[in-house]
Formats: C-alpha cells, sequence, structure tokens
C-alpha cells in the first residue's frame, strides 16, 4: 500500500487553448512526495499541466488542490527557456533573495553557484551567460526561494552532457538530502529513471498512468507508454 | 535670439514632461492587463494620434479655446499655456507607443516569472520600471522631439507672438516669409543642433 502524502491532487482538469484547441482532457491524478517525472512525446501538454499545477495558468474546468502541509509560495518553478532579469548573476539572486516570501536560509547562494560552476561569472551581465549558464542560474534562483516543490520543464533541455550530469546531480541531492519534493518533465530516459519515484505518462492531453519508478521502466502498463519506452530501446 | 530659444526650450520640456508622466502609468498599465477590448482600443487610437497632424491639433485646440464654454473661460488661447496643451496631446502618443511594444515583450516574457515570485503590484511595477529605465528615457526624449520639431499646432493656438509665445519652429516660419533668410538659417542650425543632440542622447540610451 501506498503511504506517501500528496503534494498535487489534479481533479479532472481540462484546459482549452486559443482556437478552442483541447491541452488537457479531463486529467485526474495524484503526485506523490519525493521524485515524479512527467513523460510524453512533444505537444503531449507536459508543460500544460506543469503550468496548471503550479498556478500560473488557470484550468478551463476541474481543480489542483495542493497537499495539506503546503502553501503556493513553496513552490518554485525553473521554466525550459530560462528567465532572468537584466542585470548581473549576483544582482539576480539578491532580487530574489528580497522579494521571496520563505524567508529563512535554505540554501545559501555562495554553495550553489560554486557547484555548478558559475561563481567566477558572478558579476556577468545575466543576459551574456551562455545557454547553459542560464538555465543554470535560473535553477539557483529557484532555490534561492527555499521551495518545497521544485517543478522543472525540461531542465536540460539543449545543454550539454556536462552540465546535464551537474544539474542532474544537484536534483538528485536536493531530493534525497534536503527533501525537496522534484517534479520534472524530461526527455532524457537516463535522467528520468535516475530521479523519478514515479513516473507520470502523458499521451494527448491525457494521463495514460501513474506507476512506481522502477516498475514503468521495466514495463509500462499503457499502450502509449510501452510504444514511448520502446521507441528508445530501438 | 536667447528668448526665442528660451521660451522654446520651457514650453516643450514642460510639455514632454507632462506627457511623459501621465504616459507611465498608461503604458505599465497596458502592459499589465492582458487581452481586453478596451485596451485594443485605446491602443488603435493611441496608434493614429501617434501620425495626428500637428496643424489638426493645432486647429482642434484653437476652436476649443475659441468656442467651446469650460476652455474658452479659461482664456488659453495665444499663451504658452495653450502651446504647452497642444504639445502635451501631440507628443503623449508619441511617448506611450514608443515605449510600448519593447515593454510589452518584457513584461509577457515575465508574467509567469513574476507569478512564481508572488510579487505584490508595487513590486512588479517597481521591477518593470526599474530594468526598463532606458526605454522610458528614450521615449520621453522621442516626445520632446517631437514637441520641438512642430510648427503647425503652436503657431495656431500661440499665436506666434513675439517675446511670448514664438519660439524657434515659429519663427523660422516667419523670418522666411519675410525674407530674413539669414536670420531663418541662424534659427534653422540652432534647431538642427538641439535636434542632434537630442538623437545622440537617443542613441546613448538605446546602445545600453
Ligand atoms: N495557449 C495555447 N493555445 C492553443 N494551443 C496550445 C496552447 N498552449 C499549448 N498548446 C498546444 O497544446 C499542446 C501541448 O502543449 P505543451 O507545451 O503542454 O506540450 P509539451 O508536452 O510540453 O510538449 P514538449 O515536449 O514539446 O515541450 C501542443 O500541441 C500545443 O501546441
Ligand atoms: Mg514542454
Amino acid at each position: 500500500m501506498n503511504m506517501k502524502n500528496a503534494i498535487f491532487t489534479a481533479q479532472t482538469l481540462s484546459l482549452i487553448g486559443d482556437g478552442g484547441y483541447q491541452i488537457l482532457t479531463d486529467l485526474t491524478c495524484d503526485l506523490e512526495e519525493g521524485g515524479t517525472v512527467i513523460l510524453g512525446h512533444n505537444g503531449a501538454g507536459k508543460t500544460s499541466f506543469l503550468k496548471v499545477l503550479a498556478g500560473l495558468v488557470n484550468p478551463s474546468s476541474g481543480s489542483v488542490v495542493l497537499g495539506k502541509e503546503f502553501s503556493s509560495q513553496d513552490i518554485a518553478f525553473v521554466f525550459q527557456k530560462p528567465i532572468l532579469l537584466n542585470r548581473t548573476v549576483q544582482q539576480n539572486i539578491d532580487f530574489i533573495v528580497r522579494v521571496r516570501r520563505n524567508k529563512g536560509q535554505g540554501f545559501l547562494a555562495d554553495e550553489l553557484l560554486e557547484r555548478l560552476g558559475l561563481s567566477q561569472k558572478k558579476q556577468h551581465p545575466a543576459a551574456r551567460l551562455s545557454g547553459g549558464e542560464r538555465q543554470k542560474l535560473a535553477l539557483i534562483m529557484a532555490l534561492m526561494l527555499n521551495p518545497k516543490i521544485l517543478v522543472l520543464d525540461e531542465p536540460t533541455a539543449n545543454i550539454d552532457l556536462k552540465t546535464e550530469s551537474e544539474i542532474e546531480s544537484l536534483l538528485f541531492d536536493l531530493k534525497e538530502e534536503k527533501g525537496v519534493n522534484i517534479v520534472l518533465t524530461t526527455h532524457i530516459i537516463s535522467q528520468a529513471k535516475r530521479l523519478a519515484d514515479s513516473v507520470v505518462y502523458m499521451h494527448e492531453g491525457m494521463v495514460s498512468e501513474v506507476t512506481e519508478g522502477s516498475e514503468f521502466f521495466k514495463m509500462p502498463v499503457s499502450d502509449p507508454a510501452r510504444k514511448y519506452i520502446n521507441s528508445f530501446l530501438g | 535670439m536667447i528668448e526665442i530659444l528660451l521660451t522654446t526650450l520651457k514650453v516643450s520640456l514642460t510639455a514632454s514632461f507632462i506627457a511623459f508622466l501621465t504616459a507611465v502609468p498608461i503604458i505599465l498599465w497596458l502592459t499589465n492587463k492582458k487581452h481586453s477590448f478596451g485596451k485594443r482600443v485605446i491602443l488603435m487610437s493611441l496608434t493614429m494620434a501617434n501620425s495626428l497632424p500637428p496643424v489638426f491639433v493645432g486647429l482642434v485646440l484653437y476652436l476649443l479655446f475659441s468656442y467651446a464654454g469650460f476652455f474658452k473661460e479659461m482664456e488659453l488661447l495665444f499663451t504658452q499655456s495653450a502651446m504647452v496643451t497642444a504639445q502635451v496631446v501631440l507628443s503623449f502618443p508619441v511617448i506611450v507607443i514608443s515605449a510600448f511594444s519593447s515593454i510589452r515583450v518584457y513584461v509577457d516574457e515575465r508574467t509567469d516569472f513574476f507569478k512564481v515570485l508572488h510579487l505584490s503590484k508595487w513590486e512588479r511595477l517597481k521591477i518593470i520600471m526599474v530594468e526598463n529605465v532606458a526605454t522610458f528615457q528614450v521615449a520621453y526624449l522621442v516626445g520632446l522631439g517631437r514637441c520641438l520639431s512642430e510648427v503647425g499646432a503652436v503657431m495656431i493656438v500661440g499665436g506666434n507672438i513675439r517675446g511670448d509665445t514664438r519660439v524657434l519652429t515659429s519663427s523660422i516660419v516667419l523670418e522666411t516669409s519675410r525674407g530674413n533668410i539669414d536670420q531663418a538659417v541662424y534659427l534653422g542650425l540652432t534647431l538642427l543642433a538641439i535636434s542632434i543632440v537630442l538623437s545622440m542622447t537617443i542613441l546613448l540610451f538605446q546602445k545600453k
């Protein structure tokens, strides 16, 4: 039996986009504590689902309930395309520290900068950073919010293997050592395997299955997920 | 000559400043509210007003100041205040339109980001203003440029009264028509110098 608490409970979510396009259809599922990886083909609705979960987009119908021990201020979001302010790396971080609602000293910016190899770039204008560096800074900024739930939309898309594994192992440590709940989308199966306590598989705006991580990669239950996994096996 | 220059600067700086102060909240409002019908209408009107012929604005204000009860009682016609009013009307849409699109891109890109941070309305406005200072500066200068260079409206509502409502542009018109070409060229070069300084300042801010 499952004793874990839900961090998000999605109830019959539907989301209708511009031109009446049905992005999410009658989506119901629980996301549990730990690491949840959302998989699915391009256009399956992963980004849209994350935004609805995090309260950035209102669903057309249905609702998202946040787990009892969380408030909306415990959620941080790392966007697929990093969003930064037009100022230096350090000033970006300072801004977050200044406006954040969860005060307290959860993470130290200097440690994170050091770990992700950005400590030499503190005085760089954020706009001049490389794609991977921007992605790392966005992650650090999200962590400065002291989140209990960290939502990440393809945090390692378009970046090299070294950066990818740096980010991946930081996420792993956050989850295992700091108890941060992670909800993430990715197209990288090895990353999914490493971070997923459970997998949510999305297909055409619906969730076709929610399965424990280790089980999922052995044998997904639903047809679409099986095809998806098989396509990686070749 | 110095007097004309001072009047020109006084009127146009005052007008562009008033227009700017009015424009800033409108710009922030326009970029903040998402797709509403009223917003589209206002944007469209401002875009059209952006290219209003100054002579036409002058004419409308002339009629208002001459005949419309309330405005008539204020006895504005042929005063510097009338010229300021005309230039405010002319530069306001220019300032809004010039700043709007780039600030909208800035805000659209960061809407989700601001939401995640749970910024208060004031924190949001503050960061938008701080991060777009250069855009606002450029918009102001473009508005000032519009004020300094127009002649149609100031001549009609100001009357080009010597020592009072005569500015660079209107005296160039006058001197040319009188055949005082030397004088006209002299004034023209002064205006040109101001506008070059203005453009260079704009370029400087845009490069930042
Ligand atoms: N506002 C919108 N209006 C209309 N359609 C939209 C809107 N937003 C997203 N869509 C459509 O909904 C579908 C799901 O989009 P979404 O970005 O959630 O997919 P995704 O699973 O994140 O894909 P990817 O793996 O490529 O990132 C896509 O077909 C997209 O075109
Ligand atoms: Mg996506």
